[in-house]
Parts: structure tokens; C-alpha cells; sequence
């Protein structure tokens, strides 16, 4: 193998521009947790099974642990430490809150963003759209019905997503 | 578990990739969505000193009509093919083999290339290194001897792959580009070499740049899949069926099926169905159509002895849901 090199990557997230020099065979997820600190975006089966490291790219839920970090520049990325602010929670946090939609905790971040992605999109899912929506990200605490509930809250309650 | 050292290129042009390609030769990887090959990297079972990720080229990537053929670019999201009208109306095969991969988040970032061209698998071989390091290697991983059937010196890893049997059922060809060749349309199929541990034929030199897939007319065509979790799971089972009518009766019957070996098989039907009306079709005939003799063994998450069965259930599935279609 010849020498290694680090490179100068630029990556947006939650709206602030990073840049850091990193080497091309770390993902998103660890230069999240470990460059950014911020550790939202849980590092569970690695295998793209769980979405418990779900991001959002250009709004769109994506695995953040199978994504090199550099395929992540040019691209707006949204944590969950970019929703809510102010000391106030995003209605899908509230939601989740309120309806107890939050067990271990461990798949939450992934869930919130994920039903995030979905009400940007479709101000009014049904349950069938939620259920597809967020069939890539698992609850091992299998507490789905509340996560649903809340989901469908935030559209009841006409919060929106934004 | 971190990723071994790899050297990273974004080349923007094919010439580029092919330069690349040329001068590292066989320990350069392109790289697709990687929501594949990157866990494949991670638990040691690809190990590339160069990954070349394709993103940049702007030539790989949508879905155009050109005159009687749809043309899809290899760097296509799944994501974007779920939500092309054309395909959803005229190849609901495809549409239906697109939405059954993965889960979402998945399908946002995986690409139509990525996916038929994926390894084919096995609990034997997809498994993390502390987990191989108490076993002598598979005869995937470089090994002697099959682990999944103990002296074997054939490897039984499974091709998993739900988009290519839709698209050789619709009769659909990958146009390859090479380094100063002509580019040339081979049919999706004949990419598949049979064998376990080298599932696909696609020369380092080459790169798979295009699907074209015919349009269809009187065309009615279905992809069904058995997995356990209605998300994220590879195919225990998949089964594409394409039925084309002429004049009320069945001109052609293609039944292509997935997870039923190293690739994907093309099942003969012309016996029971063509020349008759779509109503007339006996789908007890189509089940009966699947090889007694399937190389399955007990190496998915599910035994051979019931994956056998389910083949027949969801070859008559697939077959009366394109059959309706028509």
C-alpha cells in the first residue's frame, strides 16, 4: 500500500460548513460522532440494517454508516442536533414526547429525522405511509404503535414538519 | 468497525475512470451507492487498495426514453426509479422489484448498477471477521472447502439480487463501454457466470453503463418476493414473470426467478402457456414448471427444503399478477 493521505473535505451540516481533513475510508457516521461531537447519529449493527445512524441528505433520510464521508460534500446534511433550538423541541420531538413514543431511545434520533423527511414531503401520511416510511429503521424496544401515534400527531395537530 | 485504508478517486469522465482502472488493475472497486460493497469492505470480504466512486459522471445517471427503448443509467437511484411514472405504468415488474429492496433510506442512495451487480451470498460468507476467524476460510472467502455444506468443493452462496430477474424478464441488456472499444448491449443475463464464488463476469476494464430495456406493448409483467421482515431483507424467494399477447393469445412467457442459486434462473414455461388466452393459463402447470432439482442448501436464514416450496407459491403469484396485467 502506498502512503496514506488525508484530504481537506467540506461537509454542511445542520446548515454550518465544516471542513475537515480527514482520511477517505472513514464514513459520515464517524466523522459526525468523532470530528463534529456529535453523536445524535447512533452507531448500532453497521450493516445498514438498523437506521438507528440515519441523517438526512438534502432532506432525504439516508444510512450515515454507509456513506463515506467524503460522498457526503455538496450535500446539505441535517443531524438531529439541527432540529428544534431555542430550548424548544421540534414538534416531531414533542410529538415523540408526548406520546411516549421513547423507549431505550437508541433508534429515536433516526426515527425523529426520518419522520421528518416524510411530513416535509407529505404534510398528511397515513398510517400505511408511515409504516413505509420508517420500515428501515428499527425499534428493538418494538414500542411502533406509539412512534406511529406520534408520527400521525404532528399532522393531526397541524404543526407541520417545518 | 472502522474501514481499512483505501485511495479514493472522483473522476468526472469515463476516460478517467479507465485510466484509473488500467493502472491499478484488479484491486480497483468502483463504487455504485455503496450500501452494498461498503459492509462487504468493513467485515473484510472485499478488500480494495483504490475505490473509484462514480458519482460525478453525470452520463450515468437518469431515465430517458429513446424511441422504443427506455434507457436507465447505471448511477440511477432505486429511490428515483420508484417514483418514474413511465416505469411504475409500463414495467410494473421493475417498479414492484425496485420497491422491494432494502427499506427507504436505503433505496435513497443504492443504485439500479449497484444492485444487479452485487455478490451473491451466504450465512456462511457474510459474516464479520472475529465471527470467520473461528472457522477455517469458505470456499468463497479463498478457502478449501464449502463451510455450508462440509466438504463440498462447490460453493452454494445465493445470488440475492431483486432488480436483475425483473429486468431479464422483461428482456433487458446493460450497454458496456470500454477503454477505446465500441460500447456494446449484452443481455442482462449473460453477465452471470453460474458459479458461486465468481457470480459475475464484468472485466476490470469495463464498465456497465446503461440498462435498456425494451418497450413493452401488450405486456402485462410482476416481481414477488418472500423474505421474513416486509423491510431491509435480501429475497428467500424472487420471482419475475413477463407475459407479452399477441392477437388474445400468449405470444411469450418469461418466469426468471432469484435467490434459487449463484444466478438468477430463467425457468421454461412454453409448454403449458403459450398460444393460449392469459384466462386460460393453468398456474398450477407454473408451479410445476420449477426445477425439482434447484442447488439450494441450508445456507439463507430459512431452509432449502421450505425455500423449495415457497418457489412454486410465488412463481403463480408473480405469474397470475403479470398475467392480469396484460
Amino acid at each position: 500500500m502506498e502512503k496514506k493521505s488525508k484530504r481537506l473535505i467540506s461537509l454542511t451540516v445542520n446548515d454550518q460548513e465544516y471542513e475537515i481533513a480527514t482520511y477517505p475510508n472513514r464514513t459520515l457516521l464517524e466523522v459526525l460522532r468523532e470530528d463534529l461531537l456529535m453523536k445524535g447519529a447512533r452507531e448500532a449493527c453497521e450493516d445498514g440494517v438498523c437506521g438507528a445512524c440515519t441523517v438526512l441528505m438534502d432532506g432525504k433520510p439516508v444510512r450515515s454508516c454507509l456513506l463515506l464521508a467524503v460522498e457526503a460534500q455538496e450535500k446539505k446534511i441535517t443531524t438531529i442536533e439541527g432540529l428544534g433550538g431555542g430550548g424548544k423541541m421540534h414538534p416531531i420531538q414533542q410529538a415523540f414526547v408526548e406520546h411516549g413514543a421513547v423507549q431505550c431511545g437508541y433508534c429515536t434520533p433516526g426515527m425523529v429525522l426520518t419522520a421528518k423527511a416524510l411530513i416535509d414531503e407529505n404534510a398528511k401520511p397515513s398510517e400505511e405511509e408511515i409504516l413505509t416510511a420508517i420500515s428501515g429503521n428499527f425499534c428493538r424496544c418494538t414500542g411502533y404503535n406509539k412512534i406511529v401515534k406520534a408520527i400521525s400527531s404532528v399532522n393531526a395537530e397541524g404543526q407541520g414538519g417545518k | 468497525m472502522r474501514l481499512p485504508y483505501f485511495d479514493f478517486f472522483e473522476p468526472s469522465t469515463l476516460e478517467e475512470v479507465f485510466t484509473i482502472t488500467e493502472r491499478y488493475g484488479e484491486q480497483v472497486r468502483l463504487l455504485a451507492g455503496g450500501t452494498d460493497m461498503i459492509p462487504l469492505i468493513r467485515f473484510g470480504l472485499l478488500q480494495p487498495s483504490q475505490l473509484v466512486s462514480l458519482k460525478n459522471l453525470q452520463e450515468l445517471r437518469g431515465i430517458k426514453r429513446q424511441g422504443k427503448a427506455l434507457h436507465i443509467g447505471a448511477m440511477t437511484t432505486l429511490s428515483e426509479l420508484a417514483v418514474s411514472p413511465t416505469i411504475r405504468k409500463d414495467l410494473p415488474a421493475l417498479h414492484e422489484a425496485v420497491l422491494a429492496v432494502a427499506a427507504p433510506p436505503i433505496r435513497n442512495v443504492a443504485t439500479i448498477g449497484g444492485n444487479v451487480f452485487q455478490n451473491s451470498r451466504c450465512l456462511f460468507y457474510n459474516q464479520s471477521p472475529a465471527w470467520r476467524l473461528e472457522r477455517q476460510p469458505c470456499l468463497k472467502a479463498g478457502g478449501k472447502v464449502c463451510l455450508a455444506v462440509p466438504g463440498s468443493k462447490k460453493c452454494f452462496s445465493v445470488y440475492q439480487g431483486d432488480i436483475a430477474p425483473a429486468l431479464i424478464a422483461v428482456g433487458a441488456k446493460v450497454r458496456i463501454e470500454e477503454k477505446n472499444g465500441k460500447p456494446r448491449e449484452v443481455p442482462v443475463e449473460e453477465f452471470f457466470t453460474g458459479k458461486g464464488q465468481q457470480p459475475i463476469l464484468v472485466r476490470p476494464v469495463e464498465i456497465a453503463a446503461q440498462f435498456i430495456i425494451p418497450f413493452p406493448q401488450n405486456t402485462g409483467s410482476s416481481y414477488k418476493k418472500f423474505r421474513l421482515r416486509s423491510a431491509v431483507d435480501y429475497p428467500l424467494v424472487g420471482a419475475a414473470a413477463c407475459i407479452v399477447v399477441k392477437k388474445g393469445t400468449i405470444e411469450s412467457a418469461r418466469l426468471v426467478l432469484s435467490a434459487a442459486g449463484p444466478a438468477p434462473l430463467f425457468v421454461p414455461l412454453d409448454g403449458p402457456v403459450i398460444g393460449l388466452k392469459p384466462s386460460d393459463v393453468d398456474l398450477d402447470a407454473i408451479g410445476r414448471s420449477i426445477p425439482k432439482n434447484l442447488p439450494l442448501v441450508d445456507n439463507l436464514i430459512l431452509p432449502a427444503s421450505y425455500r423449495r416450496k415457497m418457489f412454486s407459491v410465488f412463481a403463480k403469484r408473480a405469474m397470475k399478477s403479470a398475467l392480469d396485467r396484460v
